[in-house]
């Protein structure tokens, strides 16, 4: 990644070279993250990849083996989590069960010794800002799960930490609340202007709430992008494949044009942009969105200039707002098109011949 | 085939067992309590008369008192001392993770498997032998606080069996909370794991001082001139025209031990249930489990 340029990119958290190991097991190996000061960013991968350790080194309950972390510029890899302007939210809350929210809430305040006519005022404004005003007196089991969620963002918040950290904190509300609080957490860092450092195994949270996003995956980080680069201009299979559902296709170039690589299936054509240095006999891992193959009649593809291939509909899926079309081509196996349920395209069935065709561009050539 | 869980004559076999073994341990004990009452001073039917005087006799009596304070003395110096060491014991074996934590933990629980009389015995021996190789330099008089000694081992694997469950059952997210907080360790403790489990505290404390009150194998070897509650007991059975206020004093012993345990064991339920402590997380000591959820 290259820093960008605009004022805004001032650096907030920097994980430099980061590694940890657990006995035998590389929990991180060789991260290298810049976070930027006010931003949304989120550490995004499957169980196992790494993102709630590296999330861990930046709170300090885990000291990385190797490599430093910097929290504005400051090296804090060796202090205590007590020690550091940073503060968490944990996933499953991690509320102190035999304290009213107010107690909870303010227990960071008392700790850094703020008198308690401010505590008692700044508790008040914090609970106002995350929707739970004159809930001061309330026990944390007398709460529903997204109201003890609330309160952990509140005792978090309320320290006017450098940045919050949060360990998938929404993995415990069903799915109607999570979308709910998805949009209230990013409304609530925009109007703070806090940077959230975001922990997820989950692709649509991270695309829905960061600015930015870093895929990890086995220890290591894949790619670092805005949610637009990263699903649209994927860097690997593993990132493609995480991310969105696809189509994966191995390509063998049989010739070269215009710094495209066409190989020939049956009638049609599966085209891509290549490098200069990809020759054709090459075999090239590719993949298509199913959103961007559209359907036609055999005979009339919708994008004639593109990739062109022709099958039979082998399954038809309604969802909904969208349909899945399984179609069989000879000679590159079974791909899936996503289309809206009301468009005309809807009318293929199971047996139909069909078209199925792509622009260039979308043709994703992946590491 | 009948299932032999829900077999009709399976269910009766097991109540008819339960029905015997509650007789078995509360007749004996029901019977104190009637005799305690009987005007007779030959302990056994027909009862001939009530009375309270052996109640009477038996707190006047300056023996029988004096025993019962050394052995309320003995059971607080112990319990205080049992539940603090108990205490910083049971932390890190119940929320650390660390090689050499099962060797520790069986040594820690040993004295539960040593009968009390060889225990009693082998304490004698040793404070004996520290007064002969050090010529008297270190002395161990047998007495009160010998007793107490030996009953810090005693009462201390039971504390950490108390302790070490509850403090399993306080996720351990909590404390990386408090710290994230920036909280100290001490601070952690005292704000948020102390409370917690102040009801298990309280509980294994009661539990160890009528353990402490009652025991007699280990004391009737270390106390040397110091007479004890049982100790007392026991001497004064031998005696026939006693055994009734001994009764009488048994009778007061036991339901105030009962009534104790059952109330710091009703107390830490109420506690718990009312506070959710029970945490489903519980357990998660490592960041290995956390990111492998």
């Amino acid at each position: 990644m290259t820093a960008s340029s605009s004022p805004m990119s001032e650096v907030g958290i920097h994980l430099e070279g980061i590694t940890k190991t657990f006995g035998e097991v590389v929990a991180v190996d060789d991260v290298d993250v810049v976070i930027r000061e006010g931003e949304f960013f989120s550490l995004l991968g499957p169980s196992g990849c790494g993102k709630t350790t590296s999330l861990r080194m930046i709170a300090g309950f885990e000291v990385p083996d190797a490599g430093r972390v910097l929290l504005r510029d400051k090296d804090v890899s060796g202090d205590l989590p007590s020690r550091r302007n940073v503060n968490m939210v944990f996933q499953h809350y991690a509320l102190f069960p035999h304290m009213n929210v107010e107690d909870n809430v303010m227990f960071g305040l008392r700790v850094s010794g703020v008198r308690k006519k401010e505590r008692v005022q700044r508790v008040a404004e914090i609970l106002e800002i995350v929707r739970l005003p004159g809930f001061q007196k309330r026990k944390p089991f007398q709460l529903s799960g997204g109201q003890q969620q609330r309160v952990a963002l509140a005792r978090a918040l309320v320290n006017q930490p450098s940045a919050l950290l949060l360990d998938e904190p929404l993995g415990a509300l069903d799915v109607k609340l999570r979308r709910e609080m998805q949009l209230e957490l990013k409304a609530i860092q925009h109007e703070l202007g806090t940077t959230f450092v975001y922990v997820t195994h989950d692709q649509e949270e991270a695309l829905t709430m960061s600015d930015r996003i870093a895929v990890m995956n086995l220890g290591r980080v894949e790619q670092i992008g805005t949610p637009r680069e990263i699903y649209e201009h994927p860097h690997s299979s593993f990132v493609a494949g995480f991310i969105g559902s696809l189509n994966a296709m191995d390509l063998l170039i049989q010739q070269r044009h215009d710094g495209t690589g066409v190989m020939a299936v049956g009638e049609g054509r599966v085209i891509a942009r290549v490098d200069a240095n990809v020759t054709a006999g090459a075999t090239l891992r590719a993949a298509v969105r199913p959103e961007r193959i559209a359907l036609g009649p055999a005979s009339a593809p919708v994008h004639p200039d593109g990739s062109v291939v022709v099958g039979a509909v082998e399954e038809v899926i309604y969802l909904g707002a969208v349909s899945l079309f399984h179609v069989e081509v000879p000679g590159l196996g079974q791909i899936v098109s996503q289309r809206m349920s009301h468009e005309d395209e809807s009318a293929f069935r199971t047996g139909d011949q069909v078209s199925a065709s792509w622009e260039l561009a979308h043709t994703l050539v992946l590491e | 085939m009948n299932d032999i869980a829900t077999s009709k004559l399976a269910k009766w076999v097991l109540i008819g067992i339960f029905i015997v073994e509650i007789i078995f341990l509360y007749a004996p004990v029901s019977l104190l309590y009637i005799f305690s009452f009987n005007q007779g001073s030959v302990v056994g039917f027909p009862f001939s008369g009530f009375t309270l005087d052996w109640y009477e006799t038996a707190f006047t009596n300056r023996g029988l008192l004096l025993s019962m304070r050394t052995s309320a003395t003995i059971a607080l110096m112990s319990s205080t001392a049992s539940i603090v060491v108990g205490l910083l014991m049971a932390i890190p074996l119940a929320r650390r993770k660390f090689k050499a934590k099962t060797p520790i933990m069986a040594l820690v629980l040993s004295p539960l498997v040593v009968p009390h009389l060889v225990f009693g015995v082998a304490l004698l021996i040793t404070f004996r032998s520290v007064s002969l190789v050090t010529n008297d330099a270190i002395e161990f008089p047998l007495s009160l606080g010998a007793v107490a000694i030996g009953h810090v081992v005693v009462l201390m694997p039971l504390i950490v069996l108390i302790l070490i469950p509850r403090l399993q059952r306080i996720d351990a997210h909590l404390e990386e909370a408090a710290q994230d907080l920036g909280a100290s360790g001490w601070r952690t403790f005292r704000t948020i794991i102390l409370p917690l489990i102040a009801p298990a505290l309280a509980a294994a404390y009661v539990i160890s001082f009528i353990i402490s009150f009652n025991e007699y194998a280990v004391a009737v070897f270390v106390s040397g001139p110091t007479t004890t509650f049982p100790i007392y007991v026991l001497n004064e059975l031998q005696v026939p025209v006693r055994v009734p206020q001994i009764i009488a004093i048994s009778v007061i012993v036991v339901t105030i031990s009962l009534l104790v345990v059952v109330g710091a064991e009703l107390m830490r339920r109420v506690f718990e249930r009312r506070y959710r402590v029970l945490s489903q997380t519980a357990g998660l000591l490592g960041v290995a489990d956390a990111d492998t959820e």
